[in-house]
């Protein structure tokens, strides 16, 4: 059916006149009213290193070396951390990184207390108990799982990093430069009823 | 003026693609919600790793250079006659005057260099004259692994030789070989040369050697085993110091005496191309020999010298190394303490005092082999 344009817009403020009328009648007796206010306040997250070695490199080694170096990392916050990713990263990059299987390895164990740390070169015993973190793999590694840790604000997990140049490493491994970085991330819990 | 709504203010397609547009739109809110969440980050590192410039590793070379003073008057040279330019000549067999793909003589190259590390410039030595006056001797030449007879390079062919000689004086000739590019190769090559001689006659060497330098130190490679397969039939010749068991020995120019003599000996000199700055952990020496007669025994000590520079004694007059009274070689390896510097590593001379137990008679070696233990950092 078609409709002027004329007669819809002459019945719309015919409508709404009236309804603005009978509104107004509405409203016009006694009111009453009451109101509640509350605050809702995100959290924080905090992953710091507050000690590590990992910046110290090795120069010059040879197949069948072994590097350890420790980092603690401490959890802050109002928030509890529900895991712990590590990624590393090489630039520059060599054989040293760029062989999974003879190049450079890499396991994180755990110390319940901080580890007693000897050298350089660095090496590290275990007053308490240890645990493993990351099991022995490639050093190379995109968000790895750490298990093992405490997560908790407030606490601190000692953690030890062995990187390994493997024995079977040939002589295409001599003379190869790879600078190395570790990023961790830890991620909140999961949401919950507040 | 009348204006006329048209049909329908949205049509259906629209309204279908509106809506598909609407749902993608929430669904993507609704993913990215629920990706989303507080994380935190630390850093460790960077850290750099570098590796030895070599690993370590022990690398041998037999003695090329051999200075014989057995009979006790003067040195009589025993080199090796490919590995110097010394007018000591090989002498081929009897070559045809056109190439032939079964007419060659070919070179293994010793092994003393640690593997893995790149090779710049190598060529290939080879001097070499005509047999007489008057003729022409002519080559081209192929590059193998040794290991696996691959062929890595040819350097002319039978129309574009490499060189030819018209004379009867020695002339060097050195080949590029730019596919040796690392120590790996280098440590198993192979060099086989075709020639043809105008009077069918045989060619005359003196030198077959590789050169070349890598990033720590130059180099020379000595052939190890020499195939003359001139005459279209394989003969084989090894350097008899450097390699055990394959039963070319050398034999000492003279007889030996009954005691030792200080005027009695074998100078046997040694080309380890240590780099520089390189760290010996050890070195030793081996040393296989047995009395040139059976029943004989033969008895040995000796000396080591940088020049002049006596470096260390091993055994003595008094009290030998070892003797060796039977029929099969002796196969003695002994350290060598004082070898502590690339220096002398480098410039190692062993002095080898013998004596047999009749006299008059002679002795023979079947490997004399410098072993170093370096790396660089």
């Amino acid at each position: 059916m078609r409709l002027s344009l004329q007669k819809i817009v002459l019945s719309i403020a015919i409508v709404g006149a009236a309804a603005g009328i009978a509104g107004l009648g509405t409203f016009a007796t006694f009111t009453s009213s009451t109101s509640a206010t509350h605050t809702i306040a995100s959290g924080t997250l905090s992953l710091t290193a507050p000690f590590s070695r990992l910046g110290t490199g090795a120069s010059p080694i040879a197949a069948g070396d072994t590097m350890q170096r420790a980092i603690d990392l401490s959890y802050a916050g109002s928030i509890a951390f529900s895991t712990v990713t590590l990624t590393t990263s090489a630039s520059p990059s060599s054989l040293l990184d760029t062989d999974a299987t003879n190049g450079l390895q890499m396991v994180i164990d755990k110390c319940s207390v901080a580890w007693t740390e000897s050298g350089p070169p660095y090496t590290y015993t275990c007053g308490g108990s240890t645990s493993s973190v990351l099991a022995s793999r490639a050093l190379i590694g995109t968000d790895l799982a750490l298990t093992n840790l405490t997560l908790t604000a407030g606490a601190t997990d000692h953690l030890r990093a062995t990187i390994t140049f493997p024995s079977a490493a040939g002589n295409t491994f001599q003379n190869q430069s790879s600078t190395l970085s570790y990023a961790f991330t830890g991620t909140q819990r999961a949401g919950q009823s507040q | 003026m009348r204006r006329q709504l048209p049909d329908s203010l949205v049509s259906r397609r629209e309204l279908r693609w509106a809506a598909l547009a609407g749902a993608a739109a929430a669904s993507f809110t609704t993913v990215s919600l629920a990706l989303a969440g507080f994380n935190s980050a630390t850093n460790g590192g960077p850290g750099t790793y570098t590796s030895k410039r070599i690993f370590p590793g022990i690398r041998s070379g037999a003695a090329w250079t051999v200075r014989d003073a057995s009979g006790g008057v003067s040195e009589t040279t025993a080199d090796d006659s490919l590995s110097y330019a010394d007018a000591v000549l090989k002498t081929t067999g009897n070559w045809a005057t056109i190439f032939a793909s079964n007419r060659y003589v070919e070179f293994d190259f010793n092994s003393p260099r640690p593997g893995g590390v790149a090779v710049s410039s190598a060529q290939f030595n080879f001097r070499m004259a005509a047999n007489g006056a008057g003729e022409t001797a002519c080559f081209y030449l192929e590059v193998y692994r040794a290991s696996t007879s691959t062929l890595i390079g040819s350097h002319g062919d039978a129309s574009n030789p490499v060189a030819c000689n018209s004379t009867i004086l020695q002339t060097t000739y050195s080949t590029t070989l730019a596919e040796v590019t690392n120590t790996t190769i280098l440590n198993d090559l192979r060099v086989r040369v075709y020639g043809k001689e105008s009077g069918s006659k045989p060619m005359k060497q003196d030198l077959a050697t590789v050169t070349g330098s890598t990033p720590y130190s130059s180099f020379t490679q000595y052939e190890k085993i020499y195939r003359d397969q001139s005459t279209t039939t394989p003969t084989t010749t090894n350097w008899s110091l450097a390699t055990s068991g394959d039963g070319t020995v050398y034999v000492s120019a003279s007889n030996w005496a009954t005691t030792f003599s200080t005027l009695r000996y074998m100078k046997l000199t040694f080309d380890p191309g240590v780099p520089s700055g390189s760290v010996i952990t050890s070195a030793s020496v081996d040393f296989y020999y047995k009395a040139n007669t059976s029943g004989d025994t033969v008895c040995w000590y000796f000396e080591t010298y940088n020049g002049a520079t006596l470096l260390g004694t091993h055994g003595s007059s008094g009290s030998p190394v070892s003797c060796n009274s039977t029929s099969s070689f002796s196969t003695d390896n002994v350290t060598l303490s004082e070898l502590t510097s690339v220096t002398d590593a480098n410039s190692l001379t062993i002095k080898v005092y013998m004596k047999d137990s009749t006299g008059s008679r002679k002795s023979q070696a079947d490997l004399a082999q410098l072993n170093v233990n370096y790396y660089l950092d």
